[in-house]
């Protein structure tokens, strides 16, 4: 619509993919023992590692998500930026070492290697298959949406290209491949986005001529308006010149924003009511607070139910980065615990130095005049437009390759679960390792074959919010079992299994059978979706970690008397 | 004693290195020393302080505090900040010379 695609941002978008899928090919022919496959001989470098933590963490949520959310509504898309990075502190300080001395292949390898038992090896494969696929449909979703103004192909085009690409880089090298195709990206994302960051601080604010622009239908949108502007700056003046970090976010609190709305409208002279994009002059300092957006405006509101949601929300983000399965997976890559725990750090500092970056780059996109107001996921490429075509070509670039990183590791996961945990450990099917990498690259096949039916069956839903379920999902069904192996003596099999199945079950249902659900999944009215829901919030962490916790004591307890 | 469905002993492959003993009581994997743990606590105290400024004192959120920027972006960036910084010192404490330098085995 208002996109026009560029043969230099199609020139690098292939350059990117080609790179990327020739470095996979290469390191192919490391990756054909299980250990290479699944874990990369437990040889990465721990500072490789670090930063392949930030490239299999930092997804299109993270990139495109936040970037847009802050665009749109100012605070709220960093309060993701500050939940994704606190839970790392999680990962740093419970969870790296004992994981990495534990385990073999895969999350369930450290859950299990106490008791050797095939519940718990079930149990947790069947947790990392759905948090995976959770966390797997909002990436599928964002590549689709990047390649719409990328390469102006449809919806479909871009999930097939991610998952063609991706299941490619796993078959052919499995975790070697993964490991680099993600430090690769980690590395580029951060350098690019400090760069583009340099230059929105170069640029400081300007104040456009003319008058405020009028409300337009989405078909009238394209009209060469330029969209998400400063309407005033402090003392008067038009432009502010170069300001440093503390001075660019001060100045902008003092300046006038025109922000865009999405409002319905029924003018007299026509029967239905028409969408139609509306100009809303707001405060900086007023965007600069939590609460403006549909997410979290349950912090405004007066009724404890809604905070509740938000502070579930926050407590889900907190607790769920150590338990999402690709992440952990990554602790096998490195040859000890101490290694987990060093590249633990440089991801921690990879990762802060990013979202930090966040913050800067949604208002520069909240106020460069190239947002596109019926979509806040190409705000951050859009903001590279508005520099040079070029920079946009390379933003667009990494952000699909954030996507591949991602993706890839997801992919992964799956794989060993599949191949490791049930047909392997629990079944007995698979019993080489020969065999088990076999299987997982067929495991692979299917899985991005899945992940591709899945990006185009919800094409229309957000990807901060379906990230958002994944973490809920992760930390409720796999945090309590972990936290209370390593740290609790009357930890049982049973109680783990008890804690992992509740927990899924519980977090599962409670987000399908959500308000958010009934509304964004099922299509009911906001009045419907309240009417109808049986849970007081959509957002279950706060209910289903203490359940898992509780399930994993209660039954440890008994069982271990039966047992004495 | 050594029940494994009880938990009654290390895991067969926990390896704690003798000259950092487990301060605080743990099951498997190693369990978590005192330090971590006082970190940890730490931040937690950081980001639920955090949590409830923003959900029960939004008020204050507004305030300025610091160059012009509100307590929002303030205590914000400092969670970011302190999770860097604790990073910093958890590799300070676990500093063992002779690691290698590149990482690589």
């Amino acid at each position: 619509m208002i996109h026009q695609t560029s043969a230099i941002a199609l020139t690098v978008f292939f350059l990117f993919v080609a790179s990327v899928l020739g470095l996979s090919f290469w390191l192919g022919r490391k990756g054909t023992s299980a250990g290479g496959y699944f874990a990369a001989h437990g040889q990465v470098g721990w500072f490789v590692n670090g930063v392949a933590f930030a490239g299999d963490y930092l997804s299109a949520a993270s990139f495109l998500g936040i970037c847009g959310m802050i665009a749109f509504y100012g605070y709220d898309g960093f309060l993701y930026s500050i939940g994704y990075l606190a839970g790392w502190i999680v990962a740093l300080f419970v969870i790296a070492e004992p994981i990495r001395r534990l385990g073999k292949y895969t999350f369930a390898d450290a859950l299990d290697a106490k008791f050797k038992s095939k519940g718990i090896k079930t149990a947790a494969a069947i947790s990392t298959l759905v948090v995976s696929v959770f966390y797997l449909i909002p990436q599928m979703v964002g590549a689709g949406v990047l390649i719409k103004p990328l390469l102006g192909l449809p919806h479909w085009a871009g999930v097939l290209i991610v998952g063609v690409t991706v299941t490619m880089i796993v078959v052919t090298a499995g975790m070697v491949s993964t490991t680099w195709v993600q430090f690769i990206k980690g590395s580029l994302l951060v350098v690019f986005c400090a760069v583009l960051v340099t230059m929105i601080l170069g640029r400081g604010f300007v104040v456009p001529a003319g008058p405020l622009p009028e409300a337009k239908t989405k078909e009238a949108l394209g009209d060469g308006t330029r969209y998400g502007t400063v309407a005033s700056l402090p003392g008067g003046v038009r432009e502010s010149g170069p300001l440093g970090p503390v001075g660019y976010l001060a100045t902008f609190m003092d300046s006038e924003i025109v922000t865009w709305a999405k409002r319905d409208r029924k003018p007299p002279e026509v029967p239905a009511a028409v969408t139609v994009y509306e100009p809303v002059v707001r405060r900086g300092s007023d965007l600069l607070l939590p609460g403006s957006s549909p997410t979290f405006r349950g912090l405004r509101s007066e009724e404890l139910p809604k905070k509740l949601d938000v502070l579930s929300l926050m407590l889900a983000l907190f607790c769920g980065t150590a338990s999402l399965p690709h992440i952990l997976i990554r602790y096998y890559t490195v040859k000890d615990a101490s290694a987990a725990r060093k590249s633990t750090v440089v991801g921690i500092v990879t990762i802060g130095f990013f979202y930090v970056l966040t913050l800067y780059l949604g208002i520069g996109a909240m106020t460069s005049g190239a947002l596109d107001p019926t979509d806040s996921n190409m705000s951050a490429p859009l903001l590279a437009r508005s520099f040079s075509e070029t920079l946009f070509a390379i933003i667009s670039a990494i952000a699909f390759t954030t996507v591949l990183g991602t993706v890839s590791g997801l992919v992964m996961a799956g794989a060993g679960a599949v191949a490791h945990d049930l047909l392997g450990n629990t079944l007995g099917w698979v019993k080489d390792d020969v065999s088990k990498v076999k299987v997982a690259k067929i495991a692979s096949v299917f899985l991005g074959a899945g992940a591709m039916v899945l990006g185009v069956l919800f094409a229309q839903l957000n990807v901060s919010f379906l990230v958002g379920w994944a973490f809920n999902i992760a930390a409720s069904a796999n945090l309590p079992a972990l936290v209370m192996l390593l740290f609790w003596r009357g930890t049982t099999r049973d109680g783990i299994i008890a804690a992992i199945t509740v927990g899924l079950l519980s977090s599962l249902g409670w987000v399908l059978l959500s308000p958010d659900a009934l509304e964004k999944v099922y299509g009911f009215t906001a009045a419907e979706a309240a009417a109808k829901t049986i849970v007081p919030f959509s957002q279950p962490a706060l209910v289903t970690i203490p359940l898992g916790f509780v399930t994993l004591i209660l039954v440890s307890l008994v069982t271990s008397k039966r047992r004495a | 004693m050594n029940d494994p469905d009880r938990g009654g002993g290390n895991a067969p492959t926990h390896a704690a290195p003798p000259a950092a003993p487990r301060e605080a009581s743990a099951a498997a994997g190693g369990g978590i020393r005192r330090t971590d743990l006082l970190l940890f606590g730490f931040y937690v105290i950081l980001y639920a302080g955090f949590m409830g400024l923003t959900a029960f004192a939004p008020a204050a959120m507004a305030t300025r505090v610091v160059g012009g920027v509100n307590l929002a972006i303030a205590y914000g960036m400092g969670l970011i900040l302190a999770a860097v910084i604790l990073a910093g010192v958890a590799m300070v404490l676990r500093h063992d010379p002779n690691d290698d330098r590149g990482g690589h085995s």
